[in-house]
């Protein structure tokens, strides 16, 4: 059949040439050598120096080949260990390698300025990040990973060409995936006349990186001058916020440890809608002068939980979040500050009063509240304090009488001289709910790998003057007990999600997700993911006799694949 | 279903099963103010993506996630999130011959572990 063979040839002729044209196109290696050997930060420390010189070696002035010209954070620094032991044979011990991070993080690391933008990534946050100063940059790095790990990282022009090359020799698909433009180059003139900007997105990204995050900065210098071991010994009042649970308030004791930059906690703290105590205890280490990382825990299996904080430059205060969980997704805010002798009122335990309702008890946190007498706490006109049921240095009870005619709004409250802004409000009737947060993603786990949870919380809102909803003067009420319920997010025909993605708990509104690994009774055999709403129901208040309306929102849940692959920062610590 | 009006059978069929089509009609207020959320990190590019597909949900996603993941694996399609033939985790697929039965034998990998066992 000489037509067919004939067919064949020609078809087979095309595909070498297709193939002799890609090859053509090949990319060369991007490590392009600069005239002027940039300058980076000589290593000191012997323990550093021992342990990664036999490939790294120093040149004369002490600086070791792409060590010295990168800076980043105590997570970054472990991840790249971990990657020369996974990649390269590095064989380090644990102890070896913290003190190898310890150095680096504190003389290769960011200064507070540097980190502030990023901190997010290290405390392992599930947000909404967009990356605006550069399209190509972010569509470049976000196709793989959190734009988080890079705007953690500072490095000379050299190391992020040699980023990139590092990623094409690693990932052949790279090229395609991110790294290079699909299709033809642009031929048009830019709006300005000039010619167009012909560039791959790699290199522009490395343009724009090089020149936005260089190894040299005026915040490093600065701050690398003034640096030193933070002294945080001593007591710290703490407030924070518990995902699902609300505000809390407690105390933490900080000892100084072993050296320097390392201490031991011990933290008391109560859930302020609930009353429930909680004692912790735990170490932290501080890199860079700022930077806290510690682990603390309970009397309790799995109580466990990490603690990420930045330290401000006054030593007085530092904020960050505490949090455990298979995904890192469960936790609390946190901000502690430095108790003196002064009086100071953290919160309450309700946010929220009814105008004409008498008799109701409110518990006001604090330190050294002392012995409080009714005239000692100043809620606002229409508001009266009748006693005070008990009184400690950190808690007191008072009762308080809301009158009918008491304005509606928020209040500040005044204990004893000391002042907390809007530490509640007077409302006629909640007139909406909002859940949050207005998404949340979940990850099915259980049999192979862990699961990831989703917490909700119910918002209460009282419209305000203007009696309508969401309006810049609704008056926040906080969180509201609800009933939850999942409903189907319908995304396609005969969408039936909503019987394997998992449970959601009625009452605390928290999502555990079905089991990982194929399902034989879904068509297709496919996992428990889906999409779902999450629907907070609660009963409003009755107005002129009427019958108490329902009140409802919803949030979109996405129940989905595990993760195989994870560079654990915490692992082996 | 404000925006969207049935014009025929299989719409009409649709909107019986649910009154609620926001999932459909994206960007529609109040429910929706912007487009669904693509969670960190990943992306819109690759179809499907991991975690989500380019619609915010996951019925785009190659489905059951096992099998499609030797295809990940062996290709390096999604370096951070699978482990990669060519250098995290060579042996990681050689205990699962059929993804289908054998699929608990798939191991979350944590590369520096794993350079250990090895």
């Amino acid at each position: 059949m000489p037509f067919v063979n004939r067919a064949l040839t020609v078809t087979f002729v095309f595909f070498v040439a297709t193939a002799a044209n890609v090859a053509g196109q090949a990319p060369q290696p991007t490590a392009a050598p600069t005239a002027k050997p940039e300058e980076g930060i000589p290593v000191t420390d012997a323990t550093v120096q021992k342990a990664c010189g036999s490939c790294h070696r120093p040149d004369d002035k002490g600086q070791m080949s792409r060590i010295s010209f990168i800076r980043t954070t105590p997570e970054g620094w472990q991840t790249i260990i971990q990657r020369m032991a996974a990649l390269n044979g590095l064989n380090i011990e644990p102890a070896t390698a913290r003190q190898v991070v310890k150095y680096l993080a504190t003389n290769h690391g960011l200064a507070p300025e540097e980190a502030k933008p990023a901190a997010w990534e290290a405390e392992r946050r599930l947000i909404d990040f967009k990356y605006t100063a550069n399209s190509d940059a972010e569509s470049t790095c976000n196709k793989c990973h959190s734009l988080g790990r890079i705007i953690s990282q500072r490095r000379t022009r050299t190391e992020w060409d040699l980023l990139i090359a590092t990623h094409r020799g690693l990932y052949p698909l790279v090229d395609n995936q991110a790294f290079r433009r699909g299709g033809p180059p642009p031929r048009d003139a830019a709006s300005d006349g000039r010619p167009p900007d012909n560039r791959h997105p790699f290199e522009k990204t490395i343009a724009h990186l090089s020149s936005t995050f260089p190894l040299k900065t005026p915040e490093w210098t600065a701050w690398s001058a003034n640096m030193r071991p933070a002294r945080l010994d001593g007591t710290w009042a703490l407030t924070g916020w518990e995902n699902g649970k609300g505000a809390i308030y407690g105390r933490v004791t900080i000892t100084a440890g072993s050296s320097p930059d390392e201490f031991t906690t011990n933290a008391t703290y109560r859930v302020a809608r609930t009353g429930e105590t909680i004692t912790r205890t735990g170490r932290g280490i501080v890199y860079t002068g700022f930077q806290w990382r510690g682990a603390s825990s309970t009397q309790a299996a799995d109580s466990s939980m990490r603690e990420v904080m930045m330290v401000d430059r006054n030593w007085r205060s530092m904020e960050g979040r505490w949090f455990n969980g298979g995904y890192d997704e469960i936790g609390m805010d946190v901000k502690l500050e430095r108790v003196g002798n002064d009086t100071r009122v953290l919160g309450t335990d309700r946010t929220a009063l009814k105008q004409g309702s008498t008799a109701q008890e409110l518990k006001i946190y604090g330190t050294n509240l002392g012995s409080l007498r009714p005239a000692d706490v100043d809620l606002g006109p229409g508001i009266t304090v009748s006693r005070v049921v008990s009184s400690t240095p950190e808690l007191a009870t008072v009762a308080v009488d809301v009158a009918a005619t008491a304005a509606v709004g928020a209040r500040d409250l005044f204990v004893a001289g000391a002042s907390r802004p809007k530490a509640l409000a007077v409302y006629d009737k909640i007139d909406t709910i909002k859940v949050k947060p207005d998404w949340a993603m979940a990850r099915v786990g259980g049999d192979t790998f862990p699961k990831m949870l989703a917490q909700f919380e119910a918002w209460g809102y009282s419209n305000g003057a203007d009696g309508k909803p969401d309006s810049p003067d609704d008056i926040e009420l906080g969180i509201v007990d609800a009933n939850w319920t999942m409903e189907e997010y319908a995304a396609t025909y005969n969408d039936d999600d909503i019987k394997f993605v998992g449970v959601l708990n009625e009452a605390t509104g928290r999502f555990t997700p079905n089991v990982d690994g194929p399902n034989p009774k879904r068509s297709g055999e496919r996992n428990n993911v889906g999409d779902v709403w999450v629907v907070a129901k609660v009963l409003g208040d009755s107005v002129s006799g009427k019958p108490a309306p329902t009140l409802r929102a919803r949030a979109h849940l996405l129940v989905t694949v595990p993760l195989y692959m994870r560079f654990d920062p915490a692992r082996g610590q | 279903m404000k925006h969207l009006t049935p014009v025929n059978r299989k719409a009409a069929k649709v909107e019986a099963v649910t009154k609620d089509v926001v999932a459909l009609q994206q960007g529609g207020p109040p429910q929706q103010p912007e487009p669904p959320h693509i969670p960190n990190g990943c992306s819109l590019v690759f179809s499907p993506g991991w975690e989500a597909d380019r619609t915010g949900g996951t019925a785009g996603l190659c489905q059951p996630v096992e099998r499609d993941l030797f295809d990940c694996h062996m290709g390096c399609f999604w370096p951070a999130q699978v482990p990669d033939q060519l250098n995290h985790a060579p042996d990681w697929t050689a205990k699962c011959a059929a993804a289908q039965k054998d699929w608990r034998k798939i191991d979350l990998i944590f590369p520096a572990d794993e350079k250990k066992k090895g």
